[in-house]
């Protein structure tokens, strides 16, 4: 087993949720309650990692965040070293990737918050601002907890764009996925099999664990 | 201060609801918005409270401007101070009823918010609820729960959405004998909207009646009704405010502008009441007293017959204007003629009581 690939994908998907939480949780209100002009494209752009190929979105990130693009030269310039192929420009590419992994239930969560709960919070003096952190999101827990499994789940099994974006550096980019890849054009099937049981046993306790909290989601709306 | 609005809110599906609402805000009121379902009452309230955004008019409180079409964005809900009342309570399922209490006092220090939640407990009755969770309270608890919520940041007036309508018949009593005690403790001034007339008459010192997407009279809750001949089964015949000057035997004795008449006793602590009148329950006799006991006999005068297929609907003058529903041929037997002086007696059991709330 590779332990050092396992640990590189923990810590580069426990970074990714702790970015996509602020960011998700900025986008998710809009999305869910919003009635302002583009709001079908901002849905369709934060939706676009859920069907555009893994090869396509890695594509574009590197073009986006290479050295030769307006955030690739600030970075550059700001800390002397490049973005991609480093664990700072996958971090990136996982948020961007991931961003409907935790969009989507969290704004369904938010969506079946009752209406006349954040009225009555508006006459009672609350700025939008406030009904969404003081109302709407403490009642939409359940879908912020699994919008946060869900993330990063998805962040750990991600192969395509980490492969496109990251490459394959032991110990900076290599992670579980990527070395599962290894392991198998190496023919080292032993070691392949440990890896993807690790990962599948991981998947099914993420996805039951999901399924579990919309039960009770249901249970106590 | 006096909120004046008046204003129009079309809907997509062509629906349209004309607001036209005055009331004076500074001290205790209970306007009474009054119309069937679906007359367009709610959307009046959800237009005032700023939950809608009419088409066109205007809505002003005072010299402060919350909505005016010619000007642009209106004054959100949030900076029009007046609290908010649903029909089920919508009480934040998160937090306990102390919670509740303070959301709106965000910005208050905490000892006056303190104070202030600990008032409001004691003026509701909520001392053994300040730590229960919405949801464990019983229908009647979370509206007690709700108005005092809306009632926690001083709003200027309080907006009521048929507030009683889940309720059962005890819970809803109880909570309109509160409502209007604290209403008027705290002198702040409420519109109701209901299509229940005993509420109307109960609560109301102004009724609204709204047909049609519009509000098409304006007047006291008893001629309102009375006139509209919208009042409950129990009370389609006539509707009189009296004063109570005795009870016994379960009995009331109702003075009705100088005639006695005696009614079941709703129970309940009050000194006024309305003496709602069924038709089918007066009957009529010419001449000195019959066989019939003198109790509830009252001279009358016939002020019109109104023939309605087997059934004739008399109106009388008895001091107070009041109905009998006769057969036709009865009125035929009696030989009765607008003008004539004859006895109406009314039986006791054909009269509902609603005590009106001090």
């Amino acid at each position: 087993m590779d332990w050092e690939a396992v640990l590189l994908s923990l810590r580069l998907a426990g970074a990714s949720v702790i970015l996509l939480v602020p960011i998700g949780i900025a986008l998710a209100w809009p999305l869910a309650m919003g009635r302002f002009r583009g709001k079908l494209l901002l849905e369709a752009l934060t939706g676009l990692p859920l069907i555009l190929p893994p090869t396509v979105m890695g594509f574009y990130l590197i073009v986006a965040l290479g050295p030769m693009s307006p955030v690739g030269r600030i970075w550059e310039h700001l800390t002397g070293a490049r973005l991609v192929f480093s664990f700072q420009g996958l971090l990136l590419a996982q948020v961007v990737t991931n961003l409907p992994f935790f969009l989507q239930p969290l704004v369904a969560s938010l969506g079946g918050v009752d209406r006349r709960l954040l009225e009555v919070a508006s006459t009672l003096g609350a700025r939008p601002l406030g009904v969404y952190l003081r109302v709407a999101l403490p009642l939409a827990w359940r879908g912020l907890l699994s919008a946060v499994v869900l993330s990063f789940a998805h962040a750990i099994g991600e192969f395509g764009v980490v492969l496109m974006v990251g490459g394959n550096l032991p110990g900076r980019t290599r992670t579980a996925s990527i070395a599962l890849f290894d392991q198998v054009q190496s023919f080292d099937l032993a070691g392949a099999n440990r890896t993807a049981l690790l990962l599948l046993t991981f998947a099914l306790a993420v996805l039951m664990s999901t399924a579990w909290l919309r039960s009770r989601e249901r249970a106590w709306s | 201060m006096e909120l004046t609005a008046s204003f129009r809110k079309a809907y997509p599906g062509g629906a349209t609801v004309h607001g036209d609402v005055r009331l004076e805000l500074g001290a205790f009121s209970l306007l009474v918005l009054y119309g069937p379902s679906g007359c367009g009452k709610s959307t009046v309230l959800r237009c005032l409270a700023g939950l809608e955004t009419p088409a066109d008019g205007a809505i002003t409180a005072g010299t402060e401007v919350w909505f005016d079409a010619a000007r642009g964005a209106p004054k959100p809900a949030w900076a029009r101070g007046i609290g908010l009342v649903f029909q089920d309570s919508a009480l934040f399922p998160h937090l306990d009823v102390k919670g509740n209490l303070a959301f709106g006092l965000k910005g208050w220090s905490r000892p006056a918010r303190d104070l202030r939640v600990s008032e409001l407990i004691g003026l509701m009755g909520l001392e053994t609820l300040a730590h229960r969770r919405a949801k464990t309270l019983s229908g009647g608890e979370q509206q007690r729960v709700a108005l005092a919520r809306a009632l926690a940041p001083r709003p200027r007036l309080v907006l009521l959405d048929e507030p009683f309508a889940a309720l059962d018949r005890a819970s809803a009593e109880q909570l309109r004998h509160i409502l209007r005690q604290v209403l008027q403790k705290l002198a702040v001034p409420a519109i109701l909207v209901t299509h229940n007339p005993l509420e109307a008459l109960a609560l109301g010192d102004r009724m609204l009646l709204m047909a049609d997407g519009r509000v098409i009279r304006d007047g006291a809750p008893a001629e309102l009704l009375a006139a509209l001949e919208a009042l409950p089964d129990e009370a389609l015949g006539a509707v009189v405010r009296t004063r109570v000057v005795g009870r016994m035997e379960g009995l009331l004795q109702l003075d009705a502008g100088g005639a006695i008449l005696l009614a079941p006793d709703p129970g309940g602590r009050f000194e006024a009441a309305y003496a709602c009148i069924r038709g089918e329950g007066v009957a009529l006799e010419r001449g000195p007293h019959g066989t019939a006991t003198p109790r509830n006999r009252l001279p009358a005068t016939i002020t019109a017959l109104e023939p309605l297929g087997a059934l004739t609907r008399v109106r009388l003058d008895a001091g107070f204007p009041l109905q009998a529903l006769l057969t036709t041929w009865a009125c035929q037997d009696l030989r009765l003629e607008v003008g004539q002086r004859l006895e109406a007696m009314v039986k006791a059991s054909a009269i509902k009581v609603v005590p009106i709330e001090a």
